[in-house]
């Protein structure tokens, strides 16, 4: 099917007179062309060279310093985290995470070039952080495209003495850039006393690559040095926190060396702390658990001679007994709380906000000596003669599986103690005490430390807006009543929904305290 | 009211229900027509027979629910059953009218009870018709009440407890429906002297009278006997605090049963039992003396049956739910409550949904029998709980059953009026109960209210008229003041209270009942005063008296605000140097923000009086009346503080002008009067001419008279006086010495007097009213310093100018 298509050819204005070879090119041109092909990308490569580690750009007396291993991955899991949900709306900390997903109105890409890796935030100002000093490493691209910010309108060149900063006057900041590193401050003299840093004030070359070396995949370190900090140096020397974040759940660890006076103003309760594989405390909307080294009567006493007051827990037991059988159900009273171990929970299990009055429910455990524990029921004094049933004496229960105090208020405060689980078991409330008899054996807890405090803040809030509740029932509460409380607790509720579990775990060994804070996180 | 029963279908008798019906809409031939209208016309007897049915289901509750009625035994549960607890019920029908009574062998009957009660009883019964009635045994189950603070002496709300109590109550109902038979009806009175005791006072008011009602079948069986008398069923001895026991009624229910038969249900209705108790019959003590008087009670009660004759009488049911009066303790009382009578042929019954004292139990009988009814019993404990009602003449003791009265001191009225509406025989309506309105005229300068009427009406006009600033000074004085070191102590727990726990509503209450004493000086018609007020304003009678009383409960150190201001300049002239013979000056210096006001009352119980004062005072500080008597009162800032139960000295130099015909007589009620501080002056005239004095109060008054000369209210002598009160009385004397003979013109500018400094002028920042008396002419120089504090400007008012 195809034809010969004839082609004709029309030559230009300046032909006509046959074809003509195009003229050669100046020699001089093609090698221009040359030399920029080959000298553009090497000024490129050897002006971007990563030859400053940030570590001699950080002057390592700051008194404290935050280290993002990924700040722009980092921000992602920060921003996208639903501990922000888990912050009621009304707070300004939501507004951070609003930022972290702003658009800044630049490409994505440009920003992943600018800050790549590690970013370092540190200074000396622990009130204001005006002098705070940003280091971070940019990309080759990030760096090449920087050389061209000086044509931009927004950013000023300062030529401080030959240091050459930038100012970004609506930012307020300083920025300079050392090979791929890149500095910013709001404080110009941090900024150049970070320049000019003498190499032995330095945090020093691969200090911080160690650090991130030997980090845990976190979201966030930082540590704080605070012999200079005012408000911290009375009890901490110094202190470290990790962070990590992740779609279910976030960490902070903070670790702080206890300054020497805090050591001996805690050593009474804190000598012999050491972290202990603690026991599990009775499930409920917030319990504690401890192990501080000692029996639980003396870390109660050191407890409250801390707070600058007295605790007897015996005399405090004995003081709930009537008069007439003080004599004989005290002293077995004194006997149990002296046979207590040094482990020990206590838990709240929630409200009766129908009780006669509004009535809280606790339940704790305690490790006991073991001789107590098989004849505590048994060998309870009986019920004296001529004493009241209703009298607030102790005495076995008929079925033998438990002593009972009543006190006031029928079965809501009424304790009952049990030996459970190889454990000593209190209740405050009857109904409750027979019925964690009645549980099965809850497993035994992983946690080490010597205090560990949970709680499940929805249940807390529920039990706290029922309170209220009945408190503006009788017109108690100012402003509020029983058709706005739901309201005003709503958001609280809608925030606590958020975080399942939250637990604090806090251990101590030879004057370092870590305090572990572990938030369950729900979409 | 109660009506006709409803035309539906009624299950246990469906014969008689729908075939009555039926027939009424048949067509029928002629002569069918004929014979029902002969009958109609010839047949007196009622279209229904009377029929009745009785039951008793037992109600005691597990052993360990909380027991009610004793605050002491801080909601503990029971450990152990006396004897049974039941729910008592009497149906009646006349044909025309059903009704339940049930009596419930509890403490009382609260609304989450009756509400459950209403919603398992039988269907078809109408829910007005069902009365509940509660014994008041101390020593039955709690754990019925949601609310607070009633949980605090009932127990913990178990819904258990509350679900079978009420499924008993339900199924007495059914079971006395089942029971129902042709029956007759009938009731008396008979005496007693020996069962019940005032528990307040030695010999104080009793109610002798027992009320019977029998209710037989068409044998002559009794189907159930009713017994009515006023007394606490609160004898169970202490030993026994913590078991279930019916009572003296439980002995009652066996006794009665061994006189009439096994089958017979005897009731038990608790009358006006607020102060009253059981006595000890035969020296009895513990249980035996219990059972001694339920058993005597029987046997009382069956010796009236032997009097009465049954036959078929009308029922009337009426029923209403009332607003009930304003109370300060809103936050834990209902806004309304559930009233019933039940009339049986002539009896009137009246139900009150609480514990009246037997005072009002004996005036709600006068007042029955006056108004046509051959009896009146009065039930207590009935529907709903409202803690005490007592008569207004017990409104000033703090007696307990004071303390529990949360509605002011006429909830007897209130009940009365309420009742009355009800009742189809009408009581007579009180004269004069519509007040007129108050007049208001605004001088130049003053505002004057011209109240007339009885005491209440002035006060209800007052209070209505100056509503407004009523509840501005509650909002400022009371409410505000409702803070530790104010109304509250500066101590735990309440200077722990957080910021967001606001006291007063649950605390005002209380404090409340704590300035009721303050009025155990003041006469009846002032207590009315002040009770007319309150309903004038729309405020609690507590609330209002509370404003009066606030400034004096304050601590010491906290009530300077009321008291380190002046209080005040006052003077008289008596004898030739005064025109008439007497003129008194005064200015009365206060601090607080108020509304002045020229009061002018006349009323049945009272001469016709003038008043400068304010919105709420209920006393008199500055006033004169239609005899001459002028009386002003002072207080200093050195005073010692005027204890809390002190009747205040305004209140009884009200009392005095309203009584008081001439000098001599207001003389002589001031020297009754005992007070810790106080400074009053008194003018007036007798036989031989005016007079003045100074009465000085620190217990019994010291008294300075004259008949001639420059009397002021401090002198030297006067203890506790402050260094700018002496330069002001200093200031008075030199300018009465250069006057010479005075006319009131002359005085008002020497109250009018600026010279000096603050409080030390005589016409100072903080007077709030001055007023010169005429006593001669009755007619007074008054002005009111506007918010400026700008020069004084007075202007004649003459007393019973505006009738």
């Amino acid at each position: 099917m195809s034809e010969e298509v004839l082609r004709f050819y029309q030559r230009g204005a300046r032909g006509g007179k046959g074809l003509r070879l195009r003229p050669k090119r100046p020699p001089i041109i093609r090698y221009t062309l040359l030399a920029l092909l080959i000298g553009i990308p090497t000024y490129a490569w050897w002006t971007t060279r990563d030859t400053w580690p940030m570590g001699r750009l950080i002057p390592k007396d700051q008194h404290y310093a935050l280290l993002f291993p990924d700040l722009i991955e980092g921000r992602k899991v920060i921003a996208r985290s639903p501990l922000w949900e888990a912050v009621p709306e009304q707070f300004e900390a939501r507004k951070f995470q609003e930022m972290l997903q702003q658009d800044f109105g630049l490409p994505e890409w440009l920003i992943n070039n600018v800050a790549v890796g590690a970013v370092h935030i540190s200074g000396k100002d622990t009130r204001t952080f005006s002098d705070a000093l940003l280091v971070t490493r940019m990309t080759r691209l990030g760096a090449l495209l920087q050389r061209f910010s000086g044509y931009s309108d927004a950013l000023q060149e300062d030529y401080a003495g030959g240091l050459e900063l930038r100012h970004v006057p609506e930012a307020g900041l300083w920025l300079a850039v050392r090979g791929r590193v890149m500095l910013a401050s709001r404080d110009r003299q941090a900024l150049i006393d970070a320049l000019v840093l003498p190499e032995g004030e330095a945090l020093g070359e691969g200090a911080l690559e160690e650090t991130l070396e030997s980090a845990e995949q976190e979201t966030l370190q930082a540590r704080l040095h605070t012999d200079e900090v005012e408000w911290a140096a009375p009890h901490i020397s110094a202190a470290g926190i990790q962070c990590w974040l992740s779609d279910d759940a976030a960490r902070v660890v903070l670790t702080c060396r206890l300054s020497d006076a805090a050591r001996e103003r805690l050593a009474p309760l804190l000598a012999k702390a050491k972290p202990v594989a603690l026991q599990p405390a009775i499930p409920g909307p917030l319990s504690i658990a401890a192990d501080l080294g000692m029996p639980a009567a003396e870390a109660w006493q050191q407890v409250a001679a801390l707070a600058g007051g007295s605790f007897d827990a015996a005399a405090t037991l004995e003081g709930l007994v009537s008069e007439q059988a003080r004599a004989t159900a005290g002293p077995a009273l004194r006997a149990a709380v002296e046979a207590l171990g040094s482990q020990w929970s206590i838990t709240y299990r929630g409200l009766n906000e129908m009780a006669f009055a509004p009535m809280p429910y606790f339940a704790a455990q305690f490790n006991a000596n073991p001789a107590l524990l098989r004849d505590f029921v048994r060998g309870f004094p009986p019920l004296p003669q001529g004493v009241g049933a209703w009298e607030s004496v102790p005495r076995p229960s008929e079925d033998g599986r438990y002593v009972e105090l009543p006190l006031i208020g029928g079965d809501d405060l009424h304790p009952v103690l049990a030996p459970l689980n190889g454990r000593l078991m209190v209740a405050t409330a009857k109904q409750d005490g027979i019925a964690l008899l009645d549980a099965p054996a809850p497993a035994e807890s992983n946690v080490t430390g010597n205090i560990c405090v949970t709680l499940q803040p929805a249940a807390l809030l529920q039990d706290g807006l029922d309170l209220a509740l009945q408190l503006a029932e009788l017109r108690l509460v100012r402003g509020q009543n029983t058709e706005t409380l739901p309201q005003t607790f709503a958001p609280w509720q809608q925030a606590a929904a958020k975080v399942s579990t939250a637990s604090l775990i806090a251990s101590h060994e030879d004057g370092t305290v870590v305090l572990d804070l572990r938030l369950g996180l729900a979409r | 009211m109660g009506g006709p029963k409803p035309c539906v279908p009624v299950p246990w008798i469906p014969a008689c229900a729908e075939m009555t019906w039926r027939l009424a809409s048949r067509p029928a031939s002629a002569g069918m027509t004929c014979f029902v209208l002969l009958s109609l016309m010839f047949c007196s007897l009622p279209a229904y027979a009377f029929e009745a049915g009785a039951a008793k289901v037992e109600i005691t509750a597990p052993v360990g629910t909380p027991m009610n009625g004793y605050g002491n035994r801080n909601a503990r549960g029971s450990i152990g059953v006396h004897d049974p607890l039941w729910a008592r019920c009497l149906y009646l029908d006349d044909g025309q009218t059903d009704v339940f009574i049930i009596n419930c062998d509890l403490v009382f009957i609260n609304p989450e009870l009756r509400a459950r009660v209403l919603e398992l009883a039988p269907d078809g019964v109408v829910r007005d018709h069902i009365i509940l009635t509660a014994t008041h045994t101390h020593y039955a189950q709690g754990a019925m009440n949601k609310k607070e603070p009633l949980r605090f002496v009932a127990g913990g709300f178990n819904p258990d407890v509350l679900e079978k109590t009420a499924a008993g109550i339900a199924r007495a109902m059914d079971e006395a429906l089942k029971n129902k038979q042709r029956a007759a009806i009938g009731y008396g009175t008979i005496e007693q002297k020996n069962l019940t005791a005032n528990r307040r006072f030695d010999g104080g008011p009793t109610d002798t009278q027992i009320g019977v009602i029998l209710v037989e079948n068409a044998d002559g069986t009794p189907i159930s006997v009713v017994a009515n008398m006023a007394a606490h069923p609160t004898s169970v001895p202490d030993e026994d605090l913590y078991l279930m026991s019916a009572d003296y009624p439980g002995f009652y229910y066996q006794e009665m049963e061994a006189l009439t038969s096994a089958n017979c249900v005897p009731l038990f209705l608790n009358g006006a039992e607020g102060n009253q108790t059981i006595q000890s019959p035969e020296g009895t003590s513990g249980w035996a003396r219990t059972e001694k008087v339920g058993r005597m009670l029987a046997q009382r009660v069956k010796e009236a049956l032997d009097k009465i004759e049954c036959k078929e009488e009308a029922l009337t049911v009426g029923y209403a739910e009332p607003l009930l009066p304003p109370t300060l303790a809103s936050a834990f009382q209902p806004p309304r409550t559930v009233l019933h009578t039940l009339e049986i042929g002539g009896l009137l019954m009246t139900f009150f949904p609480g514990e009246p004292c037997v005072e009002i139990g004996l005036e709600m009988r006068r007042r029955a029998l006056e108004t046509g009814y051959a009896a009146n019993f009065t039930v207590g404990l009935s529907n709903d709980y409202l803690n005490y009602f007592v008569p207004p003449e017990l409104y000033d003791d703090l007696i307990y059953e004071n303390a529990m009265n949360f509605f002011g001191p006429n909830i007897s009225s209130f009940f009365f009026d309420e009742f009355g509406k009800l009742m189809t025989k009408k009581p007579m309506p009180p004269e004069g109960d519509e007040p007129e309105p108050v007049q208001i005229d605004d001088l130049p300068n003053a505002r004057k209210l011209t109240l007339n009427g009885d005491a209440y009406q002035r006060g209800f006009q007052r209070g209505k008229a100056m509503a407004e600033d009523l509840a501005a000074r509650f909002k400022e004085r009371v409410v505000e003041n409702a803070v530790p070191g104010k109304l509250l102590p500066d101590a735990a727990p309440y200077t722990l209270l957080p910021s967001f726990i606001d006291p007063a509503p649950f605390l005002l209450p209380i404090i409340s009942i704590s300035a009721r004493p303050r009025l155990a000086g003041a006469a009846p018609w002032q207590l009315q005063l002040v009770a007319g007020m309150a309903d004038g304003a729309g405020m609690a009678f507590d609330a209002l008296w509370m404003i009066q009383s606030a400034p004096a409960m304050v601590g010491y150190e906290d009530k300077a605000q009321f008291t380190d201001v002046p209080l005040c300049t006052m003077f008289a002239m008596v004898g030739e140097r005064a025109s008439g013979g007497l003129l008194i000056g005064r200015n009365l210096d206060w601090a607080l923000p108020e509304r002045p006001l020229l009061i002018e009352e006349s009323g049945p119980d009272t001469a016709r009086t003038i008043q400068a004062g304010f919105t709420w005072n209920t006393g008199v500080f500055t006033g004169m009346n239609e005899h001459g008597v002028v009386v002003a009162l002072q207080r200093l800032p050195d005073a010692p503080p005027q204890p809390l139960r002190e009747t205040p000295l305004e209140m009884h130099l009200g009392r005095v002008l309203a009584e008081a015909k001439d000098y001599s007589a207001a003389l002589a009620m001031l020297s009754e009067v005992r007070a810790t501080s106080g400074i009053v002056l008194l003018g007036g005239f007798t036989e031989k001419g005016p007079h003045a004095a100074v009465l000085r109060y620190a217990g019994a008054p010291k008294i300075d008279s004259t008949q001639n000369g420059y009397l002021p209210a401090v002198n030297g002598d006067t203890p506790n006086t402050d260094a700018d009160t002496i330069a002001r009385y200093t200031r008075i004397a030199e300018l009465s010495t250069e006057a010479g003979h005075l006319m009131p013109g002359d005085v008002a500018a020497m109250l009018a007097n600026t010279e000096g400094e603050g409080n030390a002028r005589v016409y100072n920042e903080e007077t709030a009213h001055s007023v010169v008396f005429d006593p001669a002419k009755r007619s007074l120089l008054v002005a009111f310093p506007g918010e400026d504090h700008g020069p004084l400007k007075h202007g004649v008012v003459k007393l019973g100018a505006g009738q």
